[in-house]
């Protein structure tokens, strides 16, 4: 196992190489000028002789394979650059507003489990039924909606109905839970629906498949209960697509955050990738397209070890 | 669409006229007295309460740090409570310029020498005292930057040609030529004096420098950039009086709904920057108050005056006469309420009788059949009797420029046979193309410091100026230009805006129709604010050291 382990992880390195490129050259080649940005309405004032001072503080005015190299120095060190506009370390911004972001992607792929696997169980055991059909329009129901769109609901609704507006400020879960909650709750719940259907529509397909199945028959036929030969027998075989679909939408989760956290109005390290974009603060974004990139493989490695402990046949040399 | 003027202008107008009367000393005080500290400031309500620490919303997530580089919102409210200014606004009465940093200030005769005494004892927020050379260094860090540093109110001390410190606490302007303005400048809330070796230290370029130590009622706490800029109460702070407060928490809010939702949940106590609908809805809540400020910031239609076919003076007079300006204004209402505003910002004293002059002339009113007929002469003459086809209208993506451009597009091919294709473009493309006169027509708009002609034509419309991307030159406009800005006597001061006006009325450099109007609220707890929520009071209210909490 450990072999496999160390195999994917030095199968990941290129493939993070790969993303370094993508997008330190998409970046670079995207129309824009981060200087103009910083100065607003006063860039039309700069001289060229100013610009030129300025962009080479910026490291901008450095041949584009030297800013590469320099960027991947900034990530040996593990400081991973400043931020254009800021004095601070793009590793402040991740430990500042990381554990938010995290936290909500958490939140939101628990409740899709909680909604999802017993929707998609009942749809499952229930085929063609009222209640299939009734999860089942829910289940696309909240594939099509927006998360943007259903955010912003939320939000209206609350203000307008109750003058509620979430706390403004990064609050962790350690300062002070409640608040924290309410910050978190709203787009976990809007990140949770939407992945739930996923889920609910993978458990009933995988259920189905299962569920005729000579060995469920047979443990049906050795007098088990219904409850046991579901969650024990069947369940457990139909996990493995849903563990690996799981995997797949936490990296989703990652990148919903960009458009819920902004929303919601949510401080996270999405309306900080939303922000830099607008700001053109190079550093900042692909730093954090990076981080997330790094989380996706680390996250589909992890689901890849769990095959073995969730399915005893499964062994990695 | 509904023709102008409606309600909602006529009452913008009502509260501008008010406005204008409440500013008229602004530029026309000639500045020849010489001023003592009038007594140190306090709240303008009696029996204020100290204590307590105020939330505050809106725009405060800013792209650099150095306030003598940036122009925005986003540095003043949560970097001017940390700073003195060496005069200031008065906060209460708006018309006035007080003292600050210095306490008293003499002006020569000729109004070529202006020597600020600086008030003992003052400490920057590291302990160390506040000198003249401080005064100096900051004002040479705005008047002669060093390559690199942007300085955007150079222009606005033009005249100066030297700081110096005669004193340990005595400093001089040394002008090359008189300037009725210059107090108002000094006094804009960016102007801040920073101390030298902090400057100096950083290569006089502060811009990635979160935290620098100034002299104001309010001294640095943390800063989650982007999130809140949290403050603390200066306990040193030379006015023994001040702050009330004891801190302020700044929080980066866009503007519109979401600052307007902060508000009306009362996750804040005040906020900059409110959409129509929460203020709408803010009206009708108990404890919760609204204003609006006029910035003086003016928009509209800008050509690119070094290309055909807009180097002619024939083509951009058409565009002018059937462009309806009040349309174009009620058509934002909603998303972005504007005022009216012409070659006079509406801030400007002279502005209601400029306005009362020119509203119902051709290129002002809304466009008649007459009006119609001429821009297609004009056009004739021009040789573009067919129109024209396949111009480039680079828009910023601002919402609403957005709206506007659609508009404007239809009027020009409707009524001229002009056809343009719309480019939206994010700003820093957009700062971009405009810089490389990439562009035949673009809707845009810049804010001015202080309200007085001179700064806004000076920026806007004089050869070179810092907003004169788009290439309008004409020495006799910059001859009235330069005039205006030496000129303190009212009378003459009228006169020489009446030919720069004719000037510009001539040679229709661009279409400015309106200036953006600013929604604010805030919450019955929340006192002292004096001016900063009277309509006009934009860059200089924000230091909040009067402010106190109801509790």
């Amino acid at each position: 196992m450990s072999k496999y382990v160390l195999w994917r992880v030095l199968h990941a390195i290129p493939a993070l190489l790969g993303v370094t490129v993508i997008i330190f050259v998409s970046l670079r080649i995207m129309p824009g000028d981060p200087v103009s940005i910083m100065f607003g309405t006063q860039a039309t004032k700069i001289r060229p002789e100013d610009r030129a001072k300025i962009e080479a503080d910026l490291g901008l005015s450095a041949p584009l394979t030297v800013q590469y190299i320099t960027w991947l120095k900034d990530i040996g060190t593990g400081k991973l650059g400043k931020s254009f506009w800021r004095g601070d370390t793009v590793v402040d911004l991740i430990v500042q507003r990381g554990p938010l972001t995290v936290e909500i992607a958490v939140m939101a792929i628990i409740l899709s489990w909680v909604v999802g696997i017993p929707v998609g169980i009942l749809s499952a055991l229930r085929q063609n039924s009222a209640l299939d059909y009734l999860a089942r329009f829910f289940t696309v129901l909240f594939l099509a909606i927006p998360g943007f769109w259903l955010g912003a609901m939320i939000v209206l609704v609350l203000l307008l109905w109750w003058d509620y507006a979430p706390p403004l400020g990064v609050i962790n879960i350690w300062d002070d839970p409640a608040k924290n909650l309410q910050l978190a709750l709203g787009p976990a719940v809007v990140l949770g629906l939407a992945v739930s259907a996923y889920i609910a529509r993978m458990t009933r397909s995988s259920l189905l498949e299962i569920i005729r199945e000579d060995y469920i028959r047979t443990a049906r036929a050795k007098g088990l209960r219904e409850q046991a030969v579901v969650l024990k027998h069947a369940l457990r075989n139909a996990s493995l697509p849903i563990i690996t679909l799981s995997g797949v939408l936490f990296g989703f989760l990652l990148s919903g955050t960009v458009v819920v956290e902004q929303a919601f109005n949510v401080p996270g390290l999405g309306k900080a990738m939303v922000e830099a974009f607008v700001m053109l603060d190079y550093a900042v974004i692909q730093n954090l397209v990076l981080l997330y990139s790094v989380v996706f493989i680390v996250i589909n490695l992890l689901i890849d070890v769990s095959y073995a402990w969730l399915d005893p046949r499964i062994r990695y040399v | 669409m509904k023709p102008w003027p409606n309600v909602s202008v006529l009452a913008g107008s009502l509260a501008l006229l008010m406005l204008s009367l409440a500013v008229l000393c602004v530029s026309a005080a000639p500045p020849t007295s010489a001023p003592a500290d009038a007594g140190l400031l306090g709240a303008p309500e009696p029996n204020p309460k100290r204590g307590g620490v105020l939330k505050w919303g809106g725009l405060a997530n800013s792209t650099l740090y150095d306030l003598h580089q940036t122009g925005t919102i986003a540095n003043m409210g949560p970097q001017a409570p940390m700073y003195d200014l060496l005069v200031q606004v008065d906060p209460v009465h708006w018309d006035k310029v007080i003292p600050d940093l210095a306490k008293s200030w003499t002006i020569s005769e000729d109004g070529l020498t202006y020597t600020f005494y600086l008030r003992e004892g003052v400490k920057f927020h590291d302990g160390a005292p506040l000198t003249a050379e401080d005064v100096v260094a900051s004002f040479n860090h705005i008047l002669f930057p060093p390559p690199g540093v942007l300085s955007p109110r150079q222009g606005l001390f033009d005249a100066v040609k030297e700081v110096v410190a005669t004193g340990p606490l005595t400093v001089e302007f040394r002008l090359t030529e008189p300037r009725g303005y210059l107090l108002r400048g000094l006094a804009a809330g960016f102007n801040v004096i920073m101390r030298k070796q902090t400057l100096e230290e950083n290569n006089y370029d502060l811009r990635r420098l979160p935290v620098y130590p100034g002299t104001g009622p309010f001294r640095h706490k943390s800063l989650e950039a982007g999130v809140v800029r949290k403050l603390e109460r200066n306990p040193d702070y030379w006015n023994p009086v001040l702050p009330y407060l004891d801190g302020i928490e700044i929080y980066h809010l866009e503007p519109g709904p979401k600052t307007g939702a902060a508000c009306l949940a009362h996750t804040v106590d005040f906020c900059w920057g409110i959409d129509t609908i929460s203020e709408q809805k803010a009206q009708k809540i108990r404890g919760l108050h609204t204003a609006r400020i006029y910035p003086h910031a003016p928009h509209g239609l800008w050509f690119n005056l070094k290309k055909k076919p807009f180097d002619d003076v024939r083509v951009r007079r058409a565009i002018n006469l059937v462009v309806d300006k009040a349309a174009l204004v009620e058509a934002t209402q909603e998303i972005f309420p504007q005022v009216r505003a012409g070659w006079v910002l509406p801030t400007d004293p002279l502005f209601q009788e400029y306005w009362g002059k020119v509203q119902e002339q051709p290129g002002w009113r809304s466009p008649t059949a007459e009006d119609r007929a001429e821009a297609r002469r004009l056009m004739q003459e021009a040789g573009y009797e067919n129109g024209l086809k396949g111009l480039d209208f680079l828009v910023r993506d601002l919402a609403f420029y957005l709206a506007w451009v659609p508009i404007v597009q239809d009027m020009l091919k409707r009524e001229l046979k002009i056809e343009t294709t719309i480019r939206v473009a994010a700003s820093g493309v957009w700062w971009e193309e405009a810089q490389r006169s990439n562009f035949d027509l673009s809707i845009y708009g810049y804010g001015t410091t202080i309200p007085h002609v001179a700064d806004y034509w000076n920026a806007g419309f004089k050869t070179g100026g810092g907003y004169n991307f788009y290439g309008y030159s004409n020495p006799a406009f910059d001859a009235i230009v330069a005039a205006t800005a030496r000129e303190s006597e009212p009378t003459k001061l009228k006169a020489l805006m009446a030919q720069g006006i004719e000037i510009l009325d001539r040679d229709i450099p661009a279409i400015a129709w309106s200036t953006p109007v600013v929604p604010i609220a805030w919450w019955d707890n929340v006192k002292g604010h004096g001016t900063a929520t009277k309509s006009i009071n934009f860059w200089e209210g924000m230091r909040d050291e009067i402010w106190w909490l109801e509790k």
